[in-house]
């Protein structure tokens, strides 16, 4: 047994089966042709065993099964890939990652954001490969959860660590939504996924800044308002607790004493009283000491975790099993220095292990060394106020030692100039007693020589206005010390107003001084450290300010990440619907908008109950009531029963939904997501009905086959037996019928899919119609049926083999359903816009309800056995396809036990033609006849005007009519001289002229005359001259050949001038666009050969150009391109009747076959209309 | 001798089936073109068992078996359809109806009389 099965398939144009079977049984070989006038350039060979009968019927099942879902679903599927094409450049263009991830965790689809996000060097590298490489270790049990979830149908968010390929770890969120598969109907997740790494780190670090900054703020302004130091580090313990979030925090002093007490003197925060159950000290003594004792040492900050102490003291209470007590996990200890030293620490506790890293350190640095800075201006403050308290003491104490002797009195007689000074005087000069002479010289060397000037001045400007004065100056001791003085004078005047006498006093004031000057040099001190930390906090808030506005900024960015994912939902096919506790619908996405044909803002706080099928209406509220308690977040609905939503035209549909809650503070918000499910489930109908179809069609044949040739191979029965001989007979019809069917079925699919083009040609609808009735004629002839064929001379732009073939399917039906002696007819005619072809029978008849599924496959009105053997049953499907590739229709009328007529049309050429329609002038004087003659040659599709005297003359100069129709009784010029005129003339004297008279002779100028029609007007007559006259007619066809190639141009003109000589054809030559535009303005050709590339504007630039001209937008064209052109080109290339020949693919003769079309089509088109129109009436 | 009634509208599936039969099993086959003339022989021949395809027209074999159960004089013969249908959801569907048995198209020339008897508990003969 021969087991081997080939197969070779080309983009077959044939088919051929050779059925072999083993030991010689039998060898059958059927070649069939599909398409005659196709070259059979290959053939499939099947090579056929008993055993693998099945398994070919199998093979073809599925092969079959796809090809026929293929086309049931071509048109949904042309709208899907168009829509797959806008979606995927979304895709491709979508910023975010958006990935297809399988049940089992393979990728099936990533677009190039999300490549770029995983570092990918490509495609290949991710797809088909499982994603958990790609998820940080620690991710991915979450992720295998969510996309369980997902697979099961709900939607999820979720936020994971990926690792790239390049082993750089980011954080992303991920929205997943099911997506079903069209592959298995499983679920598949499709997720939008967007990196957020710096997000998330900008989160972290924002909180933690703001909360710093916040800190520190309030600490600074805790630092300017405070008046007591204790408020101000209380203040500073509350902010680092309430605002840092910090769990305690305390400050204590480093006390002098021998113990060095560490003195807790203020905190915040420890209501668990953590300070009491220590006993603080920084002395070095403590081998683990408390962070604040580290500190006040070191003078650093000390940063310790807080763990379980291993050198375990029993006796002493570990400052970190209380901390441990308390929650604390992590511990810092600022040190307080003045100067380099430290005077007290601020300790602060956490409950966060990593709460201390080193941006917080030092930010709490800052804020220790601001509150050091705090302390110390305010015990500068208060040193200042102690300073002046002193000095009013020294005030005092100086007054009581003045009082005390302490002041030196002088008296001046200015009469005698005579100066008494106290003894005190040598002391405050610092001269050793005895030694002051007491005069004005010995007193002037004292004072310092800065201050002599005005010692004077002072002295004198009292004297001059009478006046006490009191003045500070500085006297110079021998030792070389400087010593303030205050000296006050009192002036004493005689009877005649002149000044005597001054008395005076002298004070030391040195210590005064001293300390004015200390406190005036502090107090400048003071004013520049406020300065300057204003300065500083300025700046600081400054920093506050800028990193609040960043903040913002990334808030704002945030919310425009959620806008764009807002915009994605808004995208998606499927209806996003979300609804409150109330299930009033609060969101309804432009999906929905779709699906229902509701706008958003007619549902919007509706409730859901519109937009469901009443009577599921009760049932699904508390579906959502139930789900309001059911533990899970999300679910797939109508799981136990199918679901329908209802639009706003009422109408229901099939839907497939998923519902999720979300619980927003006191809000439960629920979110619907849904599908239109009402075009997969027909098509999972159809399908089904397909398969069993096919399977029954393909399997009877078979079952045949199978049966009657394992009977002869098992030897049970001999092959020349009779009954041996039945079975090889009914194997070899079945194998015919198998083969009838697959070619059927082959045929259908490609005409459907569009695989095989229509070979579109100018054929005589009569030639078809012969050739179809001389394949059928034997069997109508075997049938005693009588074929009854009337049509005329047709043509169509059709291809003739497929027409010849739905002729035959269309007469060997009738032939089949006619009872013996009856008759069918076939007729074609003519109708306004199409040709309208009808096959008649005398037959059964078809049933109403079967008229429109006639045309389906495999629906055969009667399948009795008898007559079924040679139907396929797809043979009027066949038919309809080759008549829709044709753009017509096919239909049938039918009578039950009366006939049935099928009818299909095929459309003519638009009615170009009526602008190429020959014009006549009618010169007849006779108003009725001239109008009589108008109607009539203008129903046979004749351009007319009219004119009469000298007015022919112009007319036939301007217009150039084809034919002038001369009557002989013109009113101003007889008819005779009218004639003379045209044809003396240049311009008129080529034109044909046609006599209408009522004269029976033959007048001697008649030769000038082409022709002749005598009155009573015979119409066939007169029409049958007019287009012998036009048909002869010389000289006037002008051809445009449009080439850049110089030797390619010779040779055409040359075979357009001499082959098509009796077409009376003059060729022009055009080597550029521009060239050809103008030319075409000039000659108005009649037909155009045209490249298509070209110099200076190419062929398209001159369809264009030529489509914009009324009078040459239709002229017939011929694209003769060495270019491959595609449909859309081809669509721009057209004027009129078009042809496109490729160079170097058409042979001479074919190019002469399809231009002499074309020309016969320019010359003949007024004959051809007429003949055609005499013979409808 | 065992009587069969083998019902199809296909003519040579018809013949096959019986030379099949006849041949391997040397049963008497009788044979019905379509659902009612099925119906009209099984009560008239009283067969054995009946040998009914599914994909008729007109009448389809489902319900000419509902229609042969219908009828007290049809009812105890046994049916055992023989059909291209054979998806599983078909089988169920057969099971359902009480058929005895459902055999493939395209069947086993030689093994279908030794199905058919498989199903009846019958005894092959040769």
């Amino acid at each position: 047994m021969n087991r081997l099965i080939s197969r070779k398939l080309t983009a077959g144009f044939g088919l051929a089966c050779i059925v072999m079977l083993g030991n010689d049984w039998i060898s059958y070989q059927i070649l069939r042709k599909i398409s005659g006038n196709q070259p059979a350039v290959d053939q499939m060979t099947i090579t056929l065993s008993l055993d693998t009968v099945l398994g070919l019927g199998l093979l073809l099942s599925l092969y079959l099964l796809i090809r026929r879902d293929l086309a049931a679903r071509q048109q949904a599927q042309a709208a899907l890939q168009e829509r797959e094409n806008h979606l995927r450049a979304i895709l491709d263009a979508e910023p975010d990652c958006v990935k297809v991830v399988a049940a089992d965790g393979s990728l099936l689809e990533m677009n190039p954001a999300g490549l770029a996000m995983v570092q990918a060097p490509d495609a290949d590298a991710v797809i088909g490969q499982s994603v958990y490489p790609l998820i940080a270790p620690e991710h991915r049990a979450a992720f295998q959860q969510m996309h369980r979830r997902v697979c099961q149908g709900s939607k999820e968010t979720l936020e994971f660590e990926i690792v790239t390929q390049q082993g750089n770890r980011r954080w992303v969120e991920t929205h997943a939504v099911p997506l079903k598969s069209t592959v298995d109907d499983s679920f598949v997740q499709l997720a939008v996924t967007q990196d957020i790494t710096q997000r998330k780190q900008a989160e972290v670090e924002l909180y933690r800044l703001n909360c710093m900054l916040t800190t520190l703020l309030d600490c600074n302004q805790a630092l300017v308002r405070a008046e007591h130091e204790l408020d101000l580090l209380q203040r500073v313990c509350q902010v680092i607790v309430s605002r840092g979030g910090y769990q305690l925090a305390w400050i204590g002093f480093a006390e002098q004493d021998e113990a060095k007490t560490i003195r807790p003197v203020v905190q915040s925060g420890d209501e668990a009283s953590y300070l009491q159950h220590l006993s603080l000290t920084w002395a070095e003594t403590a081998s683990q000491p408390e962070p604040a004792s580290a500190a006040i040492r070191s003078g650093q900050p000390v940063v310790r975790p807080v763990v379980q102490s291993e050198l375990a003291e029993p006796q002493a209470t570990s400052w970190q099993q209380e901390a441990l007590d308390r929650g604390y996990a992590a511990a810092i200890a600022l040190p307080l220095l003045s100067g380099q030293q430290p005077w007290g620490a601020l300790s602060i506790y956490a409950a966060e292990a990593d709460a201390f890293d080193a941006a917080e350190i030092s930010l709490l640095s800052e804020l220790a060394e601001d509150l050091s800075y705090g302390i110390l201006a305010l015990r500068n403050r208060r040193d200042r106020q102690l300073a002046e308290i002193a000095l009013q003491e020294n005030e005092e104490r100086l007054r009581l030692a003045l009082n005390a002797a302490q002041i030196g009195l002088w008296d001046w007689n200015i009469l005698t100039d005579q100066i008494i000074w106290s003894v005190e005087h040598e002391r405050l000069f610092g001269l050793a007693p005895g030694t002051f002479d007491g005069s004005y010289r010995a007193f002037n060397a004292c004072v310092h020589p800065e201050d002599r000037e005005s010692v004077v001045q002072v002295v004198n400007h009292a004297r001059a206005e009478k006046t006490d004065y009191c003045h500070q100056y500085r006297m110079v001791w021998p030792d070389g010390s400087i010593h303030w003085i205050e000296s006050r004078g009192k002036l004493y005047s005689n009877a005649a107003d002149e000044v005597v006498r001054i008395l005076g006093t002298v004070v030391d004031i040195s210590i005064r001084k001293q300390a004015e000057i200390a406190l005036r040099a502090e107090k400048r001190n003071l004013e520049l450290r406020v300065a300057e930390r204003t300065v500083e906090m300025l700046q600081v808030n400054k920093q506050l300010q800028k990193e609040l506005n960043q903040r913002q900024k990334m808030q704002a960015d945030l919310q425009l990440s959620q806008a764009q994912f807002a915009g994605i939902l808004d995208i998606a096919e499927d209806a996003i619907i979300s609804i409150d506790r109330q299930q009033q619908i609060t969101l309804f996405n432009q999906g929905a908008e779709r699906i229902f044909g509701y706008a958003a803002a007619e549902v919007l706080g509706q409730p859901l109950d519109i937009l469901l099928p009443t009577r599921f209406a009760q049932l699904h509220h508390q579906h959502v009531t139930d789900f309001k308690s059911f533990p899970v977040q999300a679910r797939r609905m109508g799981e136990r029963r199918e679901i329908f939503g209802r639009r706003k035209d009422g109408s229901e549909f099939p839907a497939e939904a998923s519902i999720s809650k979300l619980a927003t503070g006191q809000e439960m918000l629920f979110t619907v997501f849904l599908q239109d499910i009402t075009e997969r489930s027909q098509i999972d109908r159809m399908k089904d009905e397909f398969v069993s179809v096919v399977s029954h069609e393909l399997r009877t044949p078979l079952t045949s086959i199978h049966g009657s040739l394992g009977m002869l191979a098992s030897g049970l029965l001999q092959p020349d037996s009779e009954q041996g001989k039945r079975m090889l007979q009914i194997a070899v019809d079945s194998t015919d019928r198998l083969v009838r069917l697959i070619n059927d079925i082959l045929d259908i699919e490609r005409i459907e899919s569009g695989r095989v083009q229509m070979e579109k040609q100018l054929c005589q609808l009569e030639d078809l119609i012969t050739e179809a009735v001389n394949i059928v004629q034997p069997l109508a002839d075997h049938a005693n049926v009588t074929l009854s064929i009337t049509s005329s001379a047709l043509q169509v732009q059709a291809d003739p083999d497929r027409i010849i073939q739905t002729l035959t399917n269309l007469l060997s039906n009738a032939i089949k359903f006619s009872a013996s002696g009856s008759t069918i007819w076939l007729t074609a005619e003519r109708q306004a816009n199409d040709l309208l072809v009808m096959v008649k029978d005398q037959g059964c008849g078809i049933p109403d309800n079967k008229l429109d599924s006639i045309f389906e496959r495999f629906q055969q009105v009667d399948s009795s056995n008898s007559r079924n053997h040679e139907g396929t049953g797809l043979g009027l499907a066949i038919c309809r396809s080759i008549v829709q590739q044709h753009d017509g229709k096919i239909w049938v009328e039918s009578r039950l036990g009366e006939g049935s007529s099928f009818y299909f049309t095929l459309p003519v050429e638009p009615p170009h033609r009526q602008q190429a329609a020959p014009l006549v002038l009618i010169c007849e004087s006779d108003p009725t006849l001239c109008t009589r003659l108008q109607t009539l040659l203008q129903q046979h599709h004749y351009r007319v005007a009219t004119a009469l005297g000298q007015d022919v003359i112009t007319q036939a100069t301007a217009q150039q009519p084809a034919v002038i129709l001369l009557g002989l009784m013109s009113p101003d010029l007889s008819g005779w001289q009218l004639l003379s005129q045209l044809k003396e003339q240049p311009e008129t004297q080529h034109i044909p002229i046609m006599i209408c008279s009522l004269c029976a002779e033959t007048p001697s100028q008649a030769d000038a005359c082409v022709d002749w029609t005598s009155q009573p007007l015979d119409e066939s007559l007169l029409l049958q001259s007019l287009s012998r006259i036009l048909a002869k007619s010389p000289g006037k066809i002008q051809v445009l050949i449009v080439e850049d190639d110089q030797n390619l141009a010779e040779v055409l003109v040359t075979l357009f001038e001499q082959h098509f000589e009796q077409y009376g054809v003059t060729a022009f030559h055009a080597k550029t666009g521009q060239e050809a535009i103008r030319l075409s303005q000039q000659i108005r050709p009649d037909l155009l050969v045209l490249d298509v590339v070209l110099p200076e504007g190419d062929g398209f630039t001159v369809v264009k150009w030529l489509q914009q001209e009324q009078q040459l937008q239709e002229i017939p064209l011929i694209v003769y391109s060495g270019k491959d052109l595609d449909i859309s080109e081809r669509n721009r290339l057209k004027l009129g009747p078009t042809e496109f020949l490729s160079k170097g693919q058409v042979t001479i003769q074919e190019f002469e076959q399809r231009v002499i079309a074309l020309l016969e089509q320019v010359t003949e088109t007024a004959t051809e209309l007429r003949v055609d129109s005499r013979e409808q009436q | 001798m065992k009587r069969i009634l083998v019902v199809d509208n296909e003519e040579y599936i018809q013949e096959v089936a019986k030379v099949c039969l006849e041949t391997v099993a040397g049963w008497e086959v009788l044979l019905a073109g379509s659902g009612k003339d099925c119906l009209t022989q099984a009560e008239a021949e009283q067969p054995d068992a009946i040998l009914l395809d599914v994909m008729m027209p007109d009448m389809d074999g489902i319900t000419t078996f509902q229609r042969l159960q219908e009828n007290s004089a049809t009812q105890a013969i046994p049916v055992i359809l023989l059909t291209a249908k054979m998806q599983s959801s078909d089988r169920r569907r057969y099971s359902q109806l009480g058929t005895v048995a459902a055999i493939a198209k395209p069947f086993e020339p030689l093994k279908l009389a030794g199905q058919i008897a498989a199903a009846l508990g019958w005894s092959l003969e040769t």
